[in-house]
């Protein structure tokens, strides 16, 4: 049993002599600089993007500033979207008045009747479709939301017609 | 900082992460692959290792095992597959053996008052002549000290099988070194 034994034993320190005598050895040191610069270049591809990300951000961050502050001038002179609700009035965008940029503090809405001629001049269609034919020539009126600012300047004009209006323009189209 | 802390800054391209991270674990899988697949593979084991880790999107995950092993798996996994491509299981046996022990093999007459380098340039001839699976847990266990179950999880086969192929590797190198008598063995 004890040749066994030393031969394992002896086995076990050559072993150690391998293992001391290697110990130190280790991959060139060019293989760590080659790696050193593919981290490097993780590095410089996370900052680009990260500057892409902030350059998106700012852009979105501008467009939604852009887009509330149109939005909220709209409310007292610029055109909105005009508004098709199914069996509600049929309304325009808004369409600025020569007074629209002019600034308004408040504003509120009047409804009124102008003549249909006014359509023609924001460049609209005066068809008769869009108004009774019962009345004719410079009589025929159209339906209008102004939006008259606390100073009573107007600043911005809709066209409005009423659901049986509506209905008979979609008709008709 | 954690060892994933410290993968994962280092993928983030943290140099000095990464620097710490290498400095620690190239060696010992140079070691590892060189002793597998020959020297100059051990080079290219270690930047396919490590670019592996920095490129790889999956995340270390401490809970199924060291960072260490994780390594060493993908470390393998070059290391086989280089294996592999030369169709060769005694690809590096020969390989190493001719680098290193051309002079050293184990025989008898040679062996006979060797100097402590000779006796390790011996050792390593016949480790390198061993069968891949069984010179793989020789350089584990023996070489970096692993123990069985760190062993287990980077050759992914159950510790028993790494007991049972140490035991036949340990007597594969007794009978290659049988020459060897034990003064040379304890060097000199």
């Amino acid at each position: 049993m004890q040749e066994p034994y030393l031969k394992d034993r002896s086995l076990s320190t050559a072993l150690r002599a391998v293992a001391d005598d290697e110990s130190q050895a280790a991959a060139s040191p060019a293989v760590g600089a080659r790696l050193l610069i593919e981290v490097q270049a993780i590095a410089r591809a996370r900052r680009r993007a990260h500057l892409k990300m902030y350059a998106v951000a700012a852009g979105l961050v501008l467009a939604v500033g852009g887009a509330v502050w149109t939005v909220r001038t709209a409310g007292t002179v610029g055109p909105v979207a005009a508004t098709t609700a199914p069996g509600s009035e049929q309304t325009t965008e808004f369409f600025a008045l020569p007074y629209s940029s002019v600034p308004a503090a408040g504003a509120h809405l009047v409804r009124l009747e102008v003549s249909a001629t006014a359509l023609a001049s924001f460049g609209l269609e005066s068809g008769d479709s869009q108004n009774s034919d019962s009345q004719g020539g410079a009589a025929r009126t159209v339906l209008a939301d102004v939006i008259v600012g606390h100073d009573g300047l107007a600043r911005a004009i809709r066209f409005v017609w009423p659901p049986s209006d509506a209905r008979r323009e979609e008709q008709r189209q | 900082m954690g060892d994933a802390g410290l993968l994962d800054a280092a993928r983030r391209g943290d140099a000095e992460a990464f620097l710490r991270l290498f400095s620690r674990f190239q060696g010992p899988i140079y070691r590892y692959a060189a002793h597998m697949c020959g020297r100059e593979s051990g080079d290219d084991v270690v930047q396919e290792t490590f670019l592996a880790v920095l490129r790889d999107p999956v995340r270390f995950d401490p809970a199924r095992g060291t960072l260490g092993g994780y390594l060493f798996g993908i470390a393998r996994h070059h290391v086989f597959k280089r294996l592999r491509s030369r169709n060769a299981e005694e690809c590096s046996g020969g390989e190493i053996e001719e680098m290193l022990t051309t002079d050293n093999a184990v025989q008898p007459s040679v062996l006979e008052g060797l100097t402590r380098a000779e006796t390790v340039g011996a050792v390593r001839g016949a480790i390198a002549s061993l069968p891949a699976i069984y010179r793989e847990v020789v350089v584990l266990c023996e070489l970096q000290e692993m123990s069985y179950a760190d062993a287990a999880d980077i050759a992914q086969c159950p510790v028993g099988t790494v007991r049972s192929r140490l035991h036949r590797a340990r007597a594969l190198l007794v009978t290659k070194l049988a020459p060897l008598n034990p003064e040379v063995c304890t060097s000199k």
